[in-house]
């Protein structure tokens, strides 16, 4: 009797040594996964070139050239205050704040006040979801590289000037850390197979504002104002 | 009106980048031309996307001429130290900024010095 009470106890006390020690591990390498990590969190403000030149670009199919050539400007949703959406540069040339935990990354942009949600879980796009400005976006991180997919764009349009996508577009973001952390750099390839010949990269890169805040930018279509031009 | 274009400026603004502003931007704005203006701050709109300010200035013949300045999101001047406490009606500024391809008295406004003699860089 003694004797069983004695290896009861002893059983015990292992097993509470061998779950703290599993505790202890899990916390031990379980930071050093998370350190692994880059961590985008902060408030970037955009330093790539603005204004000016011309960005290269792919060859337009004949259907976007097409409507390229026919492109009224005041048709463009935007004067009506719909926000541009990704990867339209109106989300890329102004200052963007990212929140990232393990599930989930948060591309907060001043422009417009836009929100795009990467889902960094695993999932998949349910089996229906609707097309959207911003698509539907997943996210995992390749070496020091946050690497997103996004697909399921509506249709609209990619460029100011009247390039069109017509919702066949899919883009991949691969995004990284310079400069000690003080820099993003960011390539964005663009599929579209019904508007470019080609993947059209687009190249962009931010600072960090340590102390920076995002502001709201919201638009009044009242606001619109109209000059004419010779 | 037949020939005219018409462009709605601040949003297209909003929206430039080096590969939009090809065909927009670009073609109301000389971004290779400056030009410096001195007037009296009529109106300060802080609002999105784009705020503008109206001076009023005066030519060389004597003629008041009402200017517009476009500049950028109300975020940006924030960031640029210029805010509606620190730029009134009445206030009389110096603005730099690049003119419109056509000679009308609109800029896309570069730097602005208030009465204080503080210079703001916008963009």
């Amino acid at each position: 009797m003694g004797r069983q009470f004695e290896l009861k106890v002893s059983q015990r006390l292992a097993c509470r040594g061998a779950l703290v020690l599993a505790i202890a591990l899990t916390t031990i390498f379980g930071a050093a996964a998370a350190q692994d990590v880059p961590d985008f969190t902060g408030v970037w403000l955009a330093t790539s070139p603005r204004g000016g030149g011309g960005e290269p670009m792919p060859a337009l199919t004949a259907r976007a050239q097409a409507d390229l050539d026919v492109f009224d400007p005041l048709t463009d949703p935007v004067i009506r205050c719909v926000p541009p959406g990704f990867p339209r540069s109106g989300a890329i040339i102004y200052p963007l704040q990212i929140v990232q935990t393990d599930e989930l990354v948060l591309f907060l942009y001043e422009s417009f006040g836009m929100i795009r949600r990467i889902y960094m879980d695993g999932r998949s796009m349910p089996a229906y979801w609707p097309p959207s400005l911003m698509g539907f976006s997943v996210g995992r991180f390749e070496g020091d590289e946050l690497v997103i997919d996004t697909v399921n764009y509506a249709p609209g349009i990619l460029v100011s000037r009247g390039v069109f996508q017509y919702g066949d577009m899919s883009v991949v973001e691969r995004y990284r850390l310079v400069d000690g952390g003080r820099g993003l750099e960011g390539d964005v390839y663009i599929s579209a197979p019904e508007t470019f010949e080609d993947t059209w990269l687009r190249q962009y890169t931010w600072e960090l504002d340590p102390n920076g805040m995002i502001f709201e930018s919201i638009c009044d279509p009242a606001d619109s104002r109209f000059i004419e031009t010779q | 009106m037949s020939g005219r274009r018409i462009f709605v400026v601040g949003l297209l603004l909003a929206c430039a980048s080096p590969a939009d502003t090809h065909h927009s931007f670009v073609m109301l704005f000389d971004p290779s031309q400056r030009v410096t203006v001195t007037g009296v701050v009529t109106e300060f709109q802080f609002i999105a996307p784009h705020a503008y300010i109206r001076i009023d200035a005066t030519d060389a013949n004597g003629a008041v001429v009402a200017w517009e300045l476009e500049t950028t999101s109300p975020g940006q001047l924030i960031r640029a130290g210029l805010t509606p406490d620190v730029l009134n009606v009445g206030d009389e500024i110096s603005a730099t900024g690049n003119p419109t391809r056509d000679g009308r008295p609109l800029m896309r406004l570069l730097t602005i010095t208030l009465p204080n003699g503080d210079q703001k860089r916008i963009q």
